[in-house]
């Protein structure tokens, strides 16, 4: 404290006049461009789908709950890195530098897979839980029907991908926009639908499904479900509730984006770290309050029968649209503005969901360009759009592609382990920041001084990463002992999931030998030069 | 020669460890130039003040210090090598600062203008008799003093203006200059006026299928100049999603690349912006810069008879 009050000077620095020197964003303005990520409505739409499935009887808030104290340590993991290489846009660059650049560019290829086998996952649920409401509280009930079903989303993917790529080939201005005017309409009918639930109770539902489905239906569903073979131990209640986390992490994810515009952050140490603690802690709130809200209003029963009979009893499922929450608005009101407003917010969310991950596919491309391990061609900005039209209609034929894999074959049974395989490689992110403060020294001294922090000697970053490692280690065990994930676990199974992780050393690794014949060594990218 | 590889980094900004890494940049990537785009000062004094009985306050990363005479170098050598000019004073002349704030610009030339100084004996020291052609062009934030350090130098070739010949191969222009900014940096020219300088210089190229423009500022557009969206506060304008950008880069540059096509375009200024693209059949290329963390972002470039034969972005 004396070395404190002793220092104080009138100035701690004089700027002169140059370029870059902007005033910084603050830690609201980060913070929104985070929670906008963290997308509340999906997220409870999309935890009820399985959760209830996976893990028959578990409390979903709950599960929300106990989700919370891992994401704060990959929040806290994401921030300490963040500050410490702001301009380096993300995990590909920390674990180059921390671990080898071939492990950097296995994460980076994984995380982009999974991207777009979910951003495929996606197109086919826009089209039947998402448009296909839309269509019935618009009148249009036949082509509802027909809008969800699986053919329908093999077609309507064209023109959704079209759209995507026509978005995109306009700039990246033009996609932030769009995506403020989709978060405007997914806030506004997220909170309306939120608010029905909130105002409204279990019997008027039950009196709404029933007056469209016919009398009994909602316990006739109930029913269906326990005889196709649902169960539910009461005893393994909050062992199945700690498992559900794993669903919980799922939802809790998007908010680390902030990294990527670190470079604008001022203050990153303080502002980074700020916004996306505080965007963690309103989307838990919402996600908490949220569940709570959705299992007073459905009914665990019930949430829990359809969610069985979705996954594993589909011709068993009697519902005019499809099984996701979203498609339950026409139950809950009989109003047409608010069936209208909700519908379109949920059609909003699911379309604004796509740009993020095509944002991410095609930003990775890029990075591999510069790297040297695909063609350049790829990421060549055309010189008519100055947008990378050439990435983005790949981006976009590799997520059509994928649609098609996971409707006409079981690949995605297999691939629903990239759940576990996804937290196996949040590991290898998490071993970069343990070891990243004692392998780059030279980065790790220069930091602001919070990511120098230390706690019994240890840095903070490290702190993170062990923690991160624990939580992730807790997902890969849940991932891959239980059954319902990812069909009949095998070991072909977990190898089809491993697979897209191994694949990237080959993919790493032959560009990298050509490249040297021609006189370019790819290891030299990320080495660190000597100073002296 | 049949292949000439080429390194080139921009805006390090007064980062010490940054040109120290330039410099050595050449014989770990062997190698034949090393090119240095502009912006090479820093934009920040740090006022350490004497406060008696040999002690110095100044506060670093927003951390006050209070340190001894004998504690001080390791202070001085951390504030260099982030790009900050630290700068001994007492509080009279602090007091003085505060009323005259115009006495700190010439505090600013003459700290900088030491400061390149100092890198220029020490590139002599490392370069001298090694065979790698070293290359240094001012960009829009370096003082227009600095040319002067630059003169009747060995080993340090400040190109700008100027016809050279890499290697005794390939031609190349430079300039610094950027069109305008909202900062009113040192070198800065009206878009036609920098269309008129640039397209001066590349009139006296011999053979623009083998020339090099390195021009600090990237053409207008073409994905090498996005910088964020400011708004009249100089705020980036950020909403869901993330940051608004905008294209920053001069009209004058991309015209005349258009208008001459030459082999190789180098470029900085924008940090924000790394990347390569190709215009025509010029290869661009913004390193991006990542000096505050002391990382010295480059572009290792492949050179043979035909042309830019292949090219390796590097963060060292």
């Amino acid at each position: 404290m004396e070395a404190a009050k002793q220092s104080k000077v009138s100035r701690a620095f004089f700027v002169r006049e140059a370029t870059g020197l902007v005033r910084e964003l603050s830690w609201f303005d980060t913070f929104l461009c985070g929670f906008g990520i963290l997308n509340v409505g999906l997220g409870l739409v999309q935890a009820f789908a399985y959760a209830p499935y996976v893990f028959p009887g578990s409390n979903i808030a709950l599960a929300f709950v106990i989700a919370l104290p891992g994401a704060f340590f990959i929040g806290l993991l994401n921030s300490l890195f963040t500050a410490a290489m702001p301009r380096s846009g993300g995990d590909y660059v920390w674990v180059s530098r921390s671990i080898y650049p071939v492990v950097g560019f296995a994460v980076n290829f994984f995380v982009t897979f999974s991207v777009i086998a979910a951003a495929a996952v996606n197109i086919w649920y826009l089209a039947s839980n998402f448009l296909a409401p839309a269509f019935y509280v618009f009148g249009l009930k036949d082509v509802a029907a027909w809008v969800a079903t699986g053919p329908a989303a093999i077609i309507l993917g064209i023109p959704a991908i079209l759209l995507l790529i026509l978005i995109f080939s306009l700039g990246l201005n033009t996609v932030r926009r769009v995506m403020l005017v989709l978060f405007l309409i997914t806030g506004v009918g997220t909170l309306l639908w939120l608010l029905i639930m909130a105002l409204g109770n279990n019997n008027g539902f039950i009196a709404g499904f029933n007056g469209l489905m016919g009398a009994n239906a909602y316990q006739g569903m109930i029913q269906t479900a326990k005889e196709a073979g649902r169960t539910v131990d009461p005893a393994q209640s909050g062992r199945y509730s700690f498992y559900a986390m794993i669903y919980a992490f799922q939802m809790y994810s998007g908010f680390q984006m902030i990294g990527y515009f670190a470079g604008e952050i001022k203050r990153v140490s303080k502002s980074a770290i700020q916004a996306i603690m505080v965007a963690l802690a309103a989307g838990a709130l919402f996600f908490i309050i949220g569940a709570l809200v959705v299992v007073r209003y459905f009914g665990n029963e019930f949430l829990g029968a359809v969610a069985f009979l979705a996954n594993s009893a589909p011709d068993k499922l009697n519902l005019p649209l499809g099984a996701y929450l979203s498609s339950f608005t026409i139950f809950m009101t009989t109003n047409p503005l608010l069936r209208i407003i909700v519908s379109l917010g949920f059609l909003a969310t699911i379309i604004w969901i796509l740009l993020p991950q095509m944002l991410i596919v095609t930003r990775n491309m890029f990075a591999w360009s510069f790297d040297r391990l695909i063609p350049s061609w790829i990421a060549q900005v055309n010189e008519r759009t100055h947008s990378p039209i050439i990435a983005t209609i790949i981006a976009g034929v590799l997520i059509y592609v994928m649609l098609l894999v996971t409707l006409l074959t079981k690949f995605w049974a297999y691939l629903v382990n990239l759940a576990g395989v996804g937290a196996l490689v949040g590991m290898v992110v998490a071993a970069a920041a343990i070891i990243f403060p004692y392998r780059r020294k030279d980065i790790f001294d220069k930091a602001p001084s919070l990511v120098r922090k230390t706690i019994f000697g240890v840095p903070l970053l490290t702190w993170a990463g062990i923690f991160t490692l624990i939580t992730q280690g807790l997902v890969v065990y849940v991932a891959f002992t239980t059954p319902s994930i990812g069909g009949a676990v095998s070991m072909g199974s977990l190898l089809a999931s491993l697979a897209m992780f191994i694949i990237a050393f080959p993919l790493y690794l032959i560009p990298y030998y050509i490249n040297k014949k021609r006189g370019l060594d790819n290891s030299l990218a990320y080495k660190e030069l000597p100073p002296e | 020669m049949t292949e000439i590889k080429i390194f080139f980094a921009s805006d390090i900004h007064g980062s010490e460890i940054c040109f120290r890494k330039f410099l050595n940049a050449g014989k770990a990537y062997q190698a034949d130039a090393i090119l240095m785009g502009g912006d090479i000062t820093g934009k920040m004094i740090v006022p350490m003040v004497e406060t008696g009985g040999g002690t110095f306050a100044f506060q670093w990363l927003g951390t006050p210090y209070a340190v001894s005479r004998e504690e001080l170098d390791g202070h001085l050598q951390q504030i260099r090598m982030s790009g900050c000019y630290p700068y001994q004073t007492t509080p009279d002349e602090m007091a003085l600062l505060e009323e005259k704030p115009e006495l700190i610009k010439d505090i600013f030339r003459k700290t900088l203008m030491e400061s390149v100084r100092q890198w220029l004996y020490l590139a002599e020291e490392r370069l001298k008799g090694s065979g790698i052609e070293c290359y240094i062009t001012p960009g829009n934030d370096d003082d227009l003093a600095l040319d002067e350090v630059f003169i009747n130098q060995n080993v340090v070739c400040n190109p700008e203006h100027k016809l050279v010949y890499i290697k005794d191969d390939l031609e190349m222009i430079a300039c610094g200059y950027s069109n305008r900014t909202p900062w009113n940096s040192p070198r800065e020219l009206n878009e036609e006026d920098l269309w008129k300088v640039i397209d001066g210089m590349a009139q006296g190229i011999a053979n623009t299928q083998r020339a090099i423009f390195n021009f600090h500022c990237p053409p207008f557009d073409v994905g090498l100049d996005l910088a964020p969206r400011l708004d009249k506060n100089l705020k980036p304008i950020a909403g869901v999603g993330g940051v608004d950008t905008a294209p920053v880069g001069s009209k004058a540059v991309l015209k005349t690349i258009q208008a001459y096509r030459p082999m190789l375009g180098l470029h900085g200024h924008v940090h924000e912006s790394r990347g390569v693209v190709k215009i025509g059949r010029t290869f661009c290329v913004n390193p991006g810069s990542e000096y505050s963390e002391g990382i010295l972002r480059g572009c290792l470039i492949l050179i043979d008879q035909k042309g830019v034969k292949d090219y390796m972005l590097t963060a060292g």
